[in-house]
């Protein structure tokens, strides 16, 4: 039997009210008149006792936050068996059909929101506040073109950019993806690509060279506490980067699954904030698009971003003899403040020798 | 009263044309192949040829459950009402209403009826838009001894007389509301006296004889159409058969009462009559039979032939 | 309190008692059609026991504007057949409380003959009556039942709300070849609203939008539209723009202006002064929660009478019917769920 907690009239102006502190928690014991929790309306703070005794089942307003009077804000139990599924159904997920609809058609995921309906539901306004900008008006710039707009215009200004170039014998790298990519499939259900490898070879080089794992910030030099790894996630209308923590650390598989993980989430729209945080490093691979060699613009606050062209046959001096190699061109565009020339270029050989000789990669 | 050849063979056909249905009715229903129950009027056939012989195509009548007699004499064309009673589209309502909810606007029908005592005050009605739209029509009303209690008497008829409409109410006095006796749920069962209550002429008359019915009905069907108010006639009649087809009608009446009353039939007694006072001969009488026969054996046959129901057009005329 | 604002028109407005719109609609209507007539209680010289016949009498005369007995079955039973017959009633309830006497003949007659007549018979009846409590008119004389007409197929059902309403839809009723229950609201009767001069008429089917919002939509009927009306302009003030529609017929039923409505504010109050339990109110309910599902961003909300019978006593009374107050206290609750 379970028995509703109203905020209740505490004066005859008073018509609504916030919990500023609930003095019991879930599961808790609370007899009959003994202060349940403690109401702030324009005049007083006031305890508010319990009209009867129970098991606290479900609190549904969170503290400061301001209700109608008359708003069911707890829920009683008289027996405690209950409020494990008392908790278990406010924890189950509280969505309008109406924020259901807004979260699909903006690619929000309304699991991770926190709903400020009534029970805990998640409405209208909770999706729309957590949603990516969207284009409202056919025609109109979109607000996330408008977003991506003004970051590369913030780097371009604020950072002082150069690049350093080379151009990389693939053949290794084809050869060992190759042979392992069924090896991991059947272990690990995962598909090893082009990217993954490139992803390990820029984590390992971030590693080697501490000085490249750092950001400028407030005319500072701050290196990174971590190894983490941005990668550029195309999706309609919008560019994501998506981050792959302890990226050095991970071992090509979990990369892979990292990576593949993260690109759908960013597609479908259900990427978190906190996932597209805390890069060392961007890697942006538009091999697949054709594209020879770019020259990408640094994300900040990051010290590098290693542009990545198409494998293709190219010729390729080897032993003094032309020959026809697959061959990758890449290019790292660097932060100045942070490294200067030589860095970059150690920094960028170190990812060409694990590009060139794999399977140093895999120990 | 005296009656011409012509006059006497009339009523004589229109009763027989009612006889005759009602027991191919009770034929094809006893096969089976009727949906639904049926109300026969077999024996009453006196009231329903003497009143509707006094009214126009124009004029209106409503009805009772026990109404196919009232919709054959005032003119609903018999293979029409055979397939609506049938539940077949070739019905004159499409097979929609069946034999309690037979309605013809082309001769004034304005329904037989499920709700006892309903067809009353629209009788009244009826006979407010002549009035209104000055048609000179006049309404009647049939109703049975059952429904002579019921709230719908007592308004439609006060109504009729408080506002001297051109109507004639009719009872069909045949003692039995479906099982229960008249007598035995009412203290006064002399229906014509009821009249005098209201403020109407109540005449009583026997029911089986349809030459009196007649001439009862057709003074009543002047004085209406003379703007001098309603009447309200009681003819004493008696049902052959159960209430519905099914019921024996043995359960809750004497066979020796039965038995009496057939001996009373009105179509016998017309016949008698017919003979006795040289109004007419077997001869011609045997020709009425037989045209009769042939109506009905063609009413049958159309409706027989009826195609089924279209389901498509259930939803079709709830609103107009 | 005041009704909803006229609708938009350039012709020329006045301010007239609801009532005389009405006896405006059937004085028109019955010079236009000798075949209309009125019946009913108090109707002829008295003029009605609202003065909702005012005059008609000593225009029309007997013939079509006939007083009556306390013969409710009677009358509508007459109304019935005469419809059936060519001409075209209209019978006065009163009060629609009294209409039980007569709902036999509304429910097995008037809305079943042209359906089971397979289209042969019309029956162009108005049965008129008025809802509602005006300060303690008791248990006897304040039913506002109109949801069980609107369950009987074959009958339309109609709630006027303002001066200006009750005279173009009293003049679609009349004109309307099926029976259709009026039902006024006592309240309104002797209440000054603008009506348009000439010749109009509203179509059934088409709902009001009163008040125009965008944070909780409000479905009223008859007397509770000024209500909501009253309790929206006061709620502005709190912030909540609410949108206010009146449906005007009950039967056939406007769907498609609530659901838009829906889909712009999420929010749906529905306000009734019938009981909630099978009532109307459950009816729109179930409307827009099955179609406009996926627009609610709160469960719909209904503020209708207690489920009692209505006391005389003022207090209890208050108590158990909506006030505009609890109207806001409704759209605050929905606002916050």
């Amino acid at each position: 039997m379970m028995h509703d907690i109203v905020m209740p009239q505490l004066g005859m102006t008073m018509t609504e009210g916030s919990v500023t502190q609930w003095l019991k928690g879930v599961g808790d014991l609370v007899e009959k008149d003994e202060p349940l929790f403690v109401v702030q309306t324009d005049k007083v703070d006031m305890d508010v006792e319990s009209p009867q005794k129970g098991y606290v089942a479900e609190l549904l307003v969170k503290e400061e936050i301001v209700v109608p009077v008359g708003t069911v804000i707890a829920r009683l139990s008289e027996s405690k068996q209950s409020v494990g599924a008392a908790e278990e159904a406010h924890r189950r997920l509280r969505v309008s059909p109406r924020a259901r609809r807004i979260a699909r058609e903006l690619g929000v995921d309304p699991a991770a929101l926190t709903g400020t309906g009534e029970m805990g539901r998640v409405r209208e306004a909770d999706v729309r506040a957590a949603a990516p900008p969207q284009a409202p008006i056919a025609g109109a710039t979109p607000v996330v073109r408008r977003r991506i707009a003004e970051r590369m215009e913030e780097s371009v200004r604020t950072v002082p950019q150069f690049c350093v170039r080379r151009e990389v014998d693939a053949s290794q790298l084809i050869l060992v993806r190759e042979q392992l990519v069924p090896i991991v499939e059947a272990r690990d259900g995962v598909r090893l690509s082009i990217t993954d490898f490139l992803l390990k070879a820029l984590a390992l080089a971030l590693r080697d060279f501490a000085g490249m794992n750092a950001s400028w910030r407030d005319d500072a030099l701050a290196p990174n506490p971590q190894i983490n790894i941005g990668f550029a996630a195309q999706s309609p209308g919008r560019l994501l980067v998506p981050v792959i923590p302890n990226a050095a650390q991970r071992s090509l598989p979990d990369l892979a699954r990292m990576r593949a993980d993260l690109a759908a989430r960013a597609k479908a729209g259900k990427l978190t904030p906190d996932e597209m945080q805390g890069g060392s490093a961007t890697l942006s691979n538009l091999g697949a698009f054709g594209v020879e060699e770019f020259d990408a613009i640094v994300n900040p606050p990051q010290s590098c971003i290693l542009a990545a062209g198409r494998i293709a046959p190219r010729p390729f001096v080897a032993d003094g003899s032309l020959v026809v190699r697959p061959t990758l061109k890449l290019t790292l565009t660097v932060d100045h403040r942070v490294a200067d020339g030589v860095l970059a270029a150690t920094f960028l050989n170190a990812v060409v020798k694990s590009i060139e000789q794999p399977v140093t990669m895999l120990v | 009263m005296e009656a011409s050849k012509d006059l006497a063979l009339a009523l004589y056909k229109s009763m027989r044309r009612i006889r005759e249905f009602e027991l191919r009715l009770q034929q094809v229903y006893r096969s089976g192949a009727m949906p639904g129950f049926i109300h026969l009027y077999v024996g009453e056939e006196a009231v329903a040829a003497g009143v509707c012989a006094h009214l126009t195509r124009e004029d209106y009548v409503t009805s009772t459950h026990r109404g196919h007699g009232h919709a054959v004499a005032k003119g609903v064309p018999m293979g029409e009402v055979f397939a609506e009673i049938w539940g077949k589209p070739r019905g004159v309502n499409g097979g929609r209403g069946g034999s309690m909810h037979i309605y013809d606007p082309s001769c004034g029908f304005l329904g037989t009826n499920g709700i006892v005592g309903a067809g009353i005050p629209m009788a009244s009605g009826a006979a407010m838009a002549a009035l209104v739209n000055a048609t000179g029509r006049v309404a009647v009303s049939f109703f049975g001894d059952g429904a002579v209690n019921n709230c719908a008497f007592h308004e439609g008829i006060n109504l009729a007389a408080a506002l001297r409409l051109p109507a004639i109410f009719v009872c069909e006095n045949n003692m039995y509301a479906t099982e229960t006796p008249f007598d035995r749920v009412t203290a006064n069962t002399n229906v014509a006296s009821r009249g005098a209550a209201y403020g109407l002429p109540g005449i009583a008359v026997d029911g089986n004889d349809v030459l009196e019915v007649y001439r009862i009905a057709g003074e009543a069907v002047l004085r209406a159409r003379a703007g001098e108010g309603p009447t309200l006639i009681e003819c004493a009649t008696y049902r052959h058969l159960g209430h519905f087809e099914g019921d024996p009608g043995t359960g809750y009446r004497s066979k020796e009462e039965i038995a009496d009353w057939k001996r009373r039939d009105p179509i016998d007694r017309l016949r008698y009559t017919m003979f006795a006072s040289n109004i007419s001969s077997e001869q011609d009488v045997n020709a009425a039979d037989s045209e009769v026969d042939d109506e009905i054996e063609q009413a049958y046959q159309w409706a027989a032939a009826s195609p089924e129901a279209d389901p498509a057009t259930v939803t079709q005329f709830v609103y107009a | 309190m005041s009704g909803p604002a006229i609708v938009e028109t350039n012709r020329k407005v006045r301010e007239i008692q609801y009532v005389d719109a009405g006896v405006e609609a059937l004085e028109e209507e019955m010079r236009r059609d000798p075949a209309i007539f009125y019946i009913g209680q108090g109707i002829g010289k008295r003029g009605g026991n609202f003065k909702q016949t005012r005059g008609l009498w000593e225009q029309f005369g007997d013939l079509r504007v006939r007083d009556m007995p306390i013969s409710e079955l009677g009358q509508v039973g007459m109304g019935v057949g005469a419809a059936m017959a060519g001409a075209r009633p209209v019978v006065d309830i009163v009060f629609l409380d009294m209409i039980m006497e007569a709902m036999g003949q509304i429910v097995e007659q008037a809305a079943t003959v042209h359906y089971t007549s397979n289209g042969k018979f019309k029956v162009p009846l108005v049965v008129r009556a008025a809802m509602g409590s005006v300060r303690c008119t008791g248990p006897h004389h304040s039913r506002c039942f109109y949801s069980w007409f609107a369950h009987i197929p074959g009958l339309k059902v109609v709630l006027p709300a303002s001066a200006s309403d009750v005279k173009g839809l009293m003049k679609t009723a009349i004109r309307d070849d099926g029976p259709v229950i009026f039902i006024e609201h006592k309240y309104f009767y002797n209440k000054k609203g603008p009506v348009p001069t000439g010749e109009y008429v509203i179509p059934f089917g088409q709902a009001n939008i009163c008040r125009k919002g965008k944070d909780v939509t409000i479905l009223a009927m008859s007397l509770m539209v000024w209500h909501a009306l009253e309790a929206a302009a006061k709620l502005e003030q709190e912030g909540i723009s609410v949108e206010v529609i009146d449906p005007r017929t009950i039967v056939p039923f406007d769907e498609e202006t609530l659901l838009a409505s829906v889909k712009k504010t999420g929010r749906l109050l529905i306000v009734d002064e019938a009981q909630q339990f099978c009532g109307f109110s459950a009816e729109a309910a179930a409307i827009v929660s099955s179609k406009g599902f996926d627009d609610l961003d709160a469960p719909i909300r209904r503020l209708t009478a207690l489920c009692t019978p209505h006391p005389f006593n003022p207090v209890l009374e208050a108590a158990m019917l909506p006030s505009v107050e609890s109207i806001m206290t409704e759209v605050r609750l929905l606002v916050a769920s």
